[in-house]
């Protein structure tokens, strides 16, 4: 398989299972998430016990796709003065979950019956 | 919010591995993130249950591939399926097999080297574990504490028996649940009605003491409140006994046993532990708590259950207390009496810990010295498949895949090893056990199986990934184009240096292992050719007990023993036989004082009484005076030279032999000034009474038919090996009473074995461990020299076509490997000095530091290095510089 070098990074790339899900979580958080309330948030939701290190590795993808963008917060106690690494989401990761739901809605239209109402 | 000083952290060593494939500018997020989590966590399920999180999340840190920046690809590399996985390490184990069927001689030499020091490791373990930390068979263990007398005279302090009185004021104490008490005395009884008459082990306890230790009952109840005043004697057997009298018949309850003709009913069957709370005995029956009056009398073993919650600080603050209220009402007999509670495991396991941890010492060096062998001959052999690595590499295998696939490949051969090793182990842990009857305290310390297979197959892994991992990491490091890979074969300097230490390091603990065994041995021929003062050989010993009913006069006593020792006499191959209280170096029992008349010093001494052959039968000549006749007219007594000396003080001028036959015709008191009268009519030398390591005691022999400790033993001395004569004097107690049984029929040698069995398993098992060692530092030694010669023979081939001369050029390859054995010889004795004091306690009247014991062993491990080195060195000699540098 041969990649373009150039083509990597590129927003319009289909967003994978798990990016959907950081993603979908950063919108439910706000301004203010970063890996700790992602990670529980997803886990709360869906249940999936997941690695710190699994959201780190998404998030960096990311944001070199450009669809999120992060800044550095304040040390707090409870971090053993560490800081946090602040997370929101940018328009262009907006438009590419409205991309992702759309397909998603547009592909399960009809099927509800057989997925249930869950 | 501000962290409180003893707000929980999480683990460190956890938090570490969690960072440990994390890149440098993540770091803090995550780890921040981790430690949020955990406190939050912490606050709201427990410290325990955030703790675990925490471990869990550190591993998939650890094993999330992708963490780390370096392998972080520039597009989305779907994560390897759990199934993939497997298959590519099932590949790598296939892969392991078929190099080790290749290379049949260096697979077979890995295996051997795990296998001896995994084996090493596996003995030890099966032994030491059950002893030092497995769960002992007490409900709450943690819980039970052993309850002593503390004596204080002539400022020492030493903790003693329980005497009833005190036992009855110390169950007052409120710290504990409760205490319960047994009988310090085993009695020998005679078991009948089961084919031959036998003697069983009789111990009494308090009704409840079983209830207190926890010990769950294999068939039936333990003893229990009331069983003492129930109007049929009832009794417990012990497993052991069970099994062996009545064939583990499980229908045992409810029937009753004969023991020296009184009748008990078995209500139920303990486990062989039981026997580690109390004496050990094979028939325990249950006794009332005795009588609270008796103040002088300490026989008692106590045993309390603190209450929940208590410390053992406490307990004995409250037991201090109460011993200082009885010291007042009662000064006569508790002036400077006090009393402790010990933890129960530290009794049982405070004498021989010390010796244990020592012995897992010396096995983890083995397996030191054989995992830094495998190493070398793992970076040996990696660097000749350097090819094979760089082609891996090449066509896109990741480091870390390389490395996988060489840590498999040590783990397999560790794994072979150690099962190879476990089933060496497994022939020597049967023998291990039968020789440490005084070490390991019951048969109930048996490991189960699968503890010993988990721990072989964990150590096994764990040192095969140790061994493999470091040079499979040198192996995988990507060097640049594959043509310069072709001739990269050789070490460098830094990894000769490397080698050069790992000899150091290996003559180093070798040197250590071979002083502590040799002083061990040294030790042992010393205790063994030690001069009891009577003579071992050809002497058989046995117990005899009779039963009160029958023989309850003391007159009764006298006629069966002067009977029965008269035809034991008479039996062919016998030349002496005699009958005594107890045998010398076999746990020999009571002591009391006796008085010279006149004077009100009471000296303490170990009396026996004695049928008139005792002398002749232990061959002790009597040095001043006369033996005892068949029939005393008077109360006499002999003692030996240092009793003599004990109650006459000699005159400072006075000759032994002066000295003794001054004393003869004197006389002394029994017990107290006001005791009764004996005349001394003989002085025989000392004798080693207690053990062949300790000193000479002070001895009165008395008759036997004096009265007082009636004979529970007999011994004759023979003419034909000793066993030969056991069912002659067995048939000899038949024909006199059919009730009785010859316990114990044992020779002297067998008592002497016994008697030192603790100290030869000691022996045996730092000399294994020091051979192991030995030889597998010379094969390191050999290994190292062989490699160098053989990755600098182009260089000795220049040199020598130079012009150097042949001496100097091998005194260049191997003198800094002489260096680093030299350097490794003078650690190791260093380190033995400086850890004498630990090892000092398995020696026997010599210095942990002996000099001629250390050079010995520094001489000797040189020896072994000049042979190990010798091979190499004459190669290195013989390098024919054409044919060297003809190999370019």
């Amino acid at each position: 398989m041969l990649h373009n070098v150039k083509d990597m990074g590129r927003t319009n790339s289909p967003l994978g299972d798990f990016e959907q899900l950081v993603l979908l979580a950063l919108i439910r958080l706000g301004p203010d998430a970063y890996g700790a309330t992602i990670r529980r948030e997803i886990e709360t939701r869906t249940g999936r016990d997941l690695a710190i290190s699994a959201v780190y590795v998404t998030l960096d993808r990311l944001e070199n796709k450009g669809l999120i963008r992060s800044r550095i917060g304040d040390p707090t106690p409870q971090r053993g003065g560490r800081r946090r690494k602040l997370v929101e989401i940018l328009p262009a990761g907006s438009q590419a979950l409205e991309r992702a739901y759309r397909d998603f809605r547009v592909m399960t239209d009809g099927l509800e019956r057989r997925f249930g109402q869950r | 919010m501000m962290r409180s000083p003893v707000s929980p952290r999480p683990p460190q060593l956890a938090a570490w591995l969690a960072a440990a494939r994390l890149r440098g500018d993540e770091r803090e997020f995550q780890l921040g993130d981790l430690e949020e989590e955990f406190a939050d966590r912490a606050a709201r399920d427990g410290v325990a249950a955030a703790r675990r999180w925490y471990w869990r999340h550190a591993f998939r840190n650890l094993l999330t591939r992708g963490g780390r920046g370096r392998f972080a690809r520039a597009t989305p590399v779907p994560h390897p399926s759990p199934g993939d996985l497997m298959r590519s390490i099932r590949q790598d184990f296939s892969f392991a097999f078929r190099l080790m069927r290749r290379a049949p001689v260096a697979t077979l030499a890995a295996i051997v080297t795990f296998a001896l020091g995994l084996g090493a490791n596996i003995a030890i373990f099966s032994v030491a574990w059950p002893v030092l930390f497995a769960p002992l068979p007490f409900a709450d263990e943690a819980r039970l504490t052993v309850v002593q007398l503390i004596f204080t005279r002539g400022g020492r302090s030493f903790p003693n028996n329980v005497s009833p009185g005190d036992y009855f004021d110390m169950r007052k104490a409120t710290s504990f649940e409760r205490m319960a008490s047994y009988n310090q005395f085993v009695s020998q009884v005679n078991l009948t009605g089961h084919g031959d008459a036998m003697q069983v082990r009789l111990n009494s306890v308090n009704d409840d003491f079983f209830t207190v230790l926890g010990v769950r009952p294999i068939v039936g109840r333990p003893l229990q409140s009331g069983d003492a005043e129930a109007p049929a004697p009832v009794a417990v057997l012990k497993e052991a006994t069970w099994r062996r009298v009545f064939g583990a018949d499980p229908a045992i309850v409810g029937r009753t046993i004969a023991l020296d003709g009184d009748g008990y009913q078995i209500v139920g069957v303990l486990p062989d532990s039981a026997g580690l709370g109390t004496r050990d005995a094979d028939v325990w029956i249950p006794r009332a708590q005795p009588p609270s009056n008796i103040r002088r009398a300490y026989f008692l073993g106590v045993v309390g259950r603190l209450k929940p919650g208590v410390t053992l600080d406490a307990a004995n603050q409250e037991l201090a207390a109460i011993m200082r209220g009885a010291a007042r009402e009662f000064p006569d007999s508790n002036r400077d009496v006090s009393a402790a509670a010990f933890s129960f495991r530290e009794q049982l396991t405070g004498p021989v810990r010390q010796t244990f941890l020592l012995l897992v010492g010396a096995a983890a060096c083995v397996l030191l010295i054989a995992a830094l062998n495998l190493a070398g001959l793992q970076v040996a052999r990696s660097l000749q498949r350097g090819r094979e690595m760089q082609i891996r590499l090449s066509l896109g295998a990741s480091r870390s895949r390389v490395v996988r696939l060489l840590v498999v490949e040590s783990v397999v051969l560790a794994l072979v090893g150690g099962f190879a090793g476990l089933w060496a182990a497994t022939a020597m842990i049967a023998s291990l056990r039968s020789l440490a009857p005084a070490l390991v305290w019951s048969t109930s310390s048996v490991l189960s199986s699968t503890t010993v297979l988990t721990f072989t197959a964990l150590l096994s892994v764990f040192s095969g990934v140790i061994v493999g991992a470091l040079p499979a990491w040198r192996a995988a490091r990507p060097r640049g184009s594959l043509a310069v890979q072709t001739r990269d074969v050789t070490l460098g300097r830094a990894g000769t240096r490397a080698r050069a230490s790992v000899v150091s390091l290996q003559v180093g603990v070798t040197v250590v292992l071979l002083i502590v065994a040799s002083l061990v041995s040294i030790s042992l021929l010393r205790v063994l050719r030690i001069n009891p003062g009577f003579d071992l050989s050809r002497s058989l010993v046995a117990n005899v007990s009779l039963p009160g009913g029958k023989y309850s006069s003391a007159a009764d006593r006298t006629r069966f023993f002067d009977t029965y020792v008269e035809r034991l006499a008479a039996i062919p191959g016998v030349e002496a036989a005699c009958a005594t209280n107890d045998i010398p170096l076999d746990n020999p029992g009571a002591n009391m004082t006796f008085v010279a008349d006149g004077s009100t010093a009471l000296v303490g001494s170990n009396p026996k009484t004695v049928t008139p052959g005792c002398f002749a039968t232990m061959q002790i000549p009597i040095l001043q005076g006369r033996g005892f006749s068949a029939r005393e007219l008077e109360p006499v007594a002999i003692v030996s030279a240092r009793m003599a000396a004990a109650l006459w003080p000699p005159a400072s001028e006075q000759a032994p032999d002066a000295h003794a036959a001054s004393v003869i015709g004197r006389k002394i008191h029994l017990g107290l000034p006001a005791g009764d009268l004996l005349t001394v009519v003989g002085v025989v030398p000392d004798i080693l009474n207690v053990s062949l390591e300790s000193r000479a005691e002070r001895q009165v022999w008395l008759p036997h038919s004096f009265g007082y400790f009636p004979p529970e033993r007999v011994m004759v001395r023979t003419s034909v090996p000793a066993e030969a004569v056991a069912p002659a004097m067995r048939s000899a107690l038949r024909e006199l009473d059919p009730s009785l049984a010859l316990a114990r029929v044992r020779t002297m040698d067998e008592v002497v074995a016994t008697a030192t069995a603790s100290r030869r398993f000691v022996l045996v098992l730092f000399a294994a461990f020091a051979l192991v060692a030995l030889v597998l530092s010379a094969v390191g030694i050999y290994g190292v020299l062989a490699h160098v010669v053989g990755q600098r023979s182009r260089e000795i081939g220049i040199r020598l076509a130079l012009g150097a001369r042949r001496g100097a050029v091998t005194r260049l390859i191997v003198g800094h490997m002489a260096i680093a054995i030299a350097a490794g010889a003078a650690a190791g004795v260093l380190v033995a000095r400086l850890m004498s004091t630990w090892f000092a306690s398995l020696l026997f009247r010599m210095s942990a530091t002996d000099a001629t014991v250390y050079a010995g062993v520094v001489g000797f491990v040189g020896l072994i290095a000049v042979v190990a080195a010798w091979a190499p060195t004459r190669r290195a000699a013989r390098v024919n510089p054409v044919s060297a540098l003809r190999a370019d």
